[in-house]
């Protein structure tokens, strides 16, 4: 009797559970799929663009299958948070290759994990560009975000090199990455945007689309015409409000561990005759005001004294440009959020840069 | 470390089915109690020791102080003072480390506003779940000193004082409850029936907390985050927004309890039934029964009896007046007991005040019985929810400026608010039908919360006096349909993890 009760639940479970995990492993192709990422990644690597429904791919296993196929160097690598996912090549001055390899929630395992990649496909620029955000220097032990285990074999790798211990495995495991692919919220708000989505994911040559949002050949986002009109200032002051509430009283962490890392690397890439640059993006200039008055603004302020440790210790270049108050580009009207400055930003930060190749200042 | 909580994925394929197949393993293959016993007390403690760094030695600690105090107090005559000299050092001793842990940092803050000095409270992390196992050893060293628990080996108390379904977050086991039963072999305690019935019971708190509890939960937090940054609320998302904490609470609690209860039986305890649904109480004192019942049983049996027992001894030894005994008799006791309640709970004010609130109410609803007052189920639910729902303010703020932010919200007093759409958001279905999610949740979880059968009424199994030909439960092919699509649905909104609320405590 109980012997059947068992057989029929575990049998439907297994079979409702397995049927979320495909539901959303067949609708999240860019995440799950590892064939379709390599040959979207040498697809990026050849020169041309992925258009997709959002930019809500595994972007770390897709930088690293682009890198894999690279057949040129580039002169740039910038590394950092989504907040660099509109710094496209053409606003950065002097002409140079540049791939912008932005993640999510960048990490110092990140940083750590890319020059590995970097460095095993010899694809090692002669000038890396790397941003220090809340979480990149955050002690393992408080973080929120899980993102940087999905490069955690790359991860080690680093580790070994550096000459320091990797965190244990069961820390760096990456058990939300697998859960995630049974979560039924996921594939149920991915149902809903391909029943609407227009039109299908694709390899292109086009930059901007209606709907799809791109991620070029040069790493950069390009947001859809769709997705711009989204981006109003009233959705965007209420973003500001919102991070203002939910952030501003925190105060995470900068770990010691963390930052002895960041020195190492630098290190590292110092011998391999590569500069390393360490530049903070602009915040929205209301948040950047207000944040001050806030626990958050400390942690902040932290980030930039530990750059400016870096460049006096290790040789970086730090440029610490959260405050967006020199930029004319940087007003509301050019963020998405109070994080997140588009591209007209981000060009007028660039050109207040010295030329990032030769480190001579325009 | 990654989280070993029992609604993340690596408890539930991995810690839990090696568990318990490992538990029947032992107790198949070898008639020894002792192997599946330390089998559950090593897995007790790895469970423990993956929750945070250094949480381990403390509660190992903790586990045999209190067995050496009990040895010792077991082994004294029952009449002697030392005995009760032993009693003392044990609860002093108990409480002087849950102070150490919980209470530094909120006294040193008072102490520091009081007489402007500059203490700083002790650098030490709070491990889950101390207030839970400081308890219940408390507990089994009154009931030792009492002649109510018997003298445990030393691996059955380990197991008692470790036992991973309650060691974070309870129930508040009594040594009875857990010592006792295993004076019979576990083969004897376990089987077919005890493994469906503890797997569906923890389906169901599964479903509980990952797709009900952790649905209405953002609610709450947009609630509070609005009320810190003293932003307009209005009645009605005020009222919203502390429904869905309530609800969130209630949800993620009971569901947690569920969950412990199914383990406890799919290994052979049956542990005490911590609600038994609670929001269709029709009054305070009711509310307080079906609330966190093992709680409460500890308070009453340990303080509040104790209280009004002394006094009702005093009235009539000097023959108070009927005012006076009624105050010190009933309404005293009360006020005293949930204002631990509340302190047990949190180191704040807001905890402070909540409780005082529960135990006010309590007095009046004590009070209320006394005179036999009548009031229609109707408006004495209404009443309850009103008290209990309000009260939660305090429970929930992170400061008491905040809690009266949304409390001026929910009684008038505050500006007017945007409408629920605006204020907690909208969402279109299929870009078509536009909705207001708060709302739905608030209602429906509602309407689960105070009309639907709970899971001891569903299952039996001689939970709250529910007996197994009154559960609505059986084997059958039904059930099984119905329990595996509660499981499956339950295990796909467990993906994203999120901590019960009641680790903190």
């Amino acid at each position: 009797m109980y012997k059947r009760y068992f057989i029929v639940l575990a049998i439907i479970v297994a079979v409702l559970f397995a049927a979320v995990g495909f539901g959303n492993a067949a609708l999240n192709p860019y995440v799950y799929d590892k064939d379709e990422i390599a040959r979207v990644g040498k697809g990026l690597a050849e020169g041309k663009n992925l258009a997709n429904y959002d930019p809500n791919v595994d972007l770390r296993a897709v930088r690293k299958a682009q890198i894999e196929a690279m057949t040129t160097t580039p002169d740039i690598v910038i590394f950092g948070g989504s907040r660099w996912q509109e710094a496209r090549s053409e606003i950065i001055p002097g002409g140079h290759r540049v791939y912008n390899a932005f993640v999510s929630n960048d990490q110092i395992e990140d940083m750590m994990a890319l020059a590995q990649i970097l460095d095993v496909n010899n694809r090692l620029p002669k000038a890396v560009v790397y941003s220090l955000r809340f979480v990149s220097l955050q002690p393992v032990a408080d973080r929120g975000t899980y993102d940087w285990k999905d490069w955690g074999p790359e991860y080690v790798e680093m580790s070994r090199k550096l000459g320091v211990e990797p965190v244990n495995y069961p820390t760096r495991a990456p058990v939300q990455q697998w859960s995630g692919r049974f979560y039924l919220p996921a594939l149920w708000d991915r149902v809903q945007q391909v029943s609407l989505a227009k039109h299908e994911p694709m390899l292109t040559t086009e930059s901007e689309t209606e709907t799809l949002d791109i991620i070029a050949s040069d790493g950069s986002l390009h947001w859809s015409k769709a997705s711009k009109a989204k981006f109003t200032r009233k959705l965007v002051d209420n973003i500001v409000e919102h991070e203002l509430r939910r952030q501003g009283p925190t105060q995470p962490k900068i770990g010691t561990r963390e930052v002895d890392l960041l020195g190492k690397l630098i290190d590292w890439y110092k011998a391999k005759g590569v500069k390393v640059y360490i530049i903070q993006s602009p915040y929205h200039p209301f948040y950047w005001q207000e944040i001050q008055k806030y626990p958050f603004g400390k942690t902040l302020h932290g980030n930039e004294k530990i750059a400016l440790q870096m460049q006096a210790e290790h040789g970086a270049f730090a440029f610490n440009h959260y405050d967006p108050a020199p930029f004319p580009n940087c007003v509301p009207e050019h963020f998405v959020d109070h994080i997140h400055p588009t591209w007209e930003c981000m060009q007028d930060m660039f050109n207040a840069l010295p030329d990032l190749v030769t480190g001579v200042r325009r | 470390m990654t989280a070993l909580t029992f609604n993340s994925y690596l408890f539930l394929f991995a810690f839990l089915p090696v568990v318990i197949a490992g538990f029947y393993l032992l107790t198949r293959v070898t008639n020894k109690q002792a192997p599946a016993l330390i089998w559950l007390i090593a897995a007790s403690l790895f469970f423990y020791a993956v929750q945070g760094p250094g949480y381990l030695v403390i509660l190992v600690a903790s586990v045999l102080g209190n067995f050496a105090i009990l040895w010792l107090l077991l082994r004294q005559d029952p009449n002697s003072a030392g005995r009760k000299w032993t009693l003392a050092l044990g609860i002093v001793a108990n409480l002087a480390l849950l102070a150490t842990y919980k209470y530094t940092g909120f006294l040193a803050e008072n102490i520091n506003t009081l007489l402007g000095t500059q203490l700083k409270p002790l650098p030490l992390v709070y491990p889950i779940g101390l207030s839970f196992y400081t308890f219940i050893q408390i507990g089994y060293l009154i009931d030792a000193h009492a002649g109510q628990a018997k003298r445990p080996t030393f691996l059955k108390y380990l197991l008692f004082g470790t036992f991973f379904p309650y060691v974070t977050a309870g129930p508040l086991v009594r040594s009875g409850e857990v010592v006792d039963p295993m004076d019979t072999p576990a083969r004897e305690r376990t089987g077919g029936q005890q493994l469906a019935v503890g797997a569906t019971m923890f389906a169901m708190g599964l479903f509980k907390k990952a797709v009900l509890a952790d649905s209405v939960a953002p609610y709450a937090t947009s609630l509070f985050q609005f009320a810190g940054a003293h932003e307009n609320i209005g009645v009605a998302n005020a009222w919203i927004g502390m429904l869905a904490y309530t609800l969130q609470l209630y949800f993620d609690f009971s569901g947690y309890t569920d969950m412990a209860l199914g383990i406890g039986l799919m290994l052979g305890f049956k542990l005490p039934v911590n609600f038994d649904t609670p929001l269709r109480a029709t009054s305070i004192i009711d509310f307080w029964r079906r609330w966190h019942i093992t709680m409460t049983r500890w308070f009453t049996d340990y303080i509040y009896t104790p209280i009004a027992a002394n006094f009702m001894r005093r009235s009539v030894r000097k023959s108070w007046s009927t005012a006076l005994r009624v105050l010190a008799v009933l309404c005293l006791p009360a006020i005293v007991t949930f204002l631990l309640v509340g302190l047990w709970h949190g180191s704040g004010w807001g905890f402070v005040i909540w409780g005082g609130i529960q135990g006010a109410a309590m007095a009046v609803n004590l009070i209320w019985r006394e005179v036999k007052l009548r009031m229609p189920s109707i408006l004495g639910w209404l009443l309850m929810m009103l008290v209990f729902v309000s009260s939660l303010t305090f429970f929930r703020a992170p400061t008491v400026d905040t809690a009266l932010v949304v409390l001026r919200s929910m009684w008038f007093l505050g500006p007017a608010g945007n409408t629920p759409g605006q204020f907690f958001g909208t969402a279109k279905v299929f870009g078509a039908v536009t909705v207001v999610p708060s709302l739905l949740w608030v209602f429906g979880l509602m309407l689960i919360a105070v009309f639907f059968r709970n899971t001891q009424q569903m299952l039996g199994n001689g939970f709250g006096g529910i007996s197994e030909k009154a559960a609505i439960w059986q084997p059958s092919m039904r059930w099984a349909v119905g329990t595996a699509l509660v499981a499956a649905t339950a295990l796909v909104f467990a993906g994203g993890a999120s901590p019960f609320l009641y680790y903190r405590f």
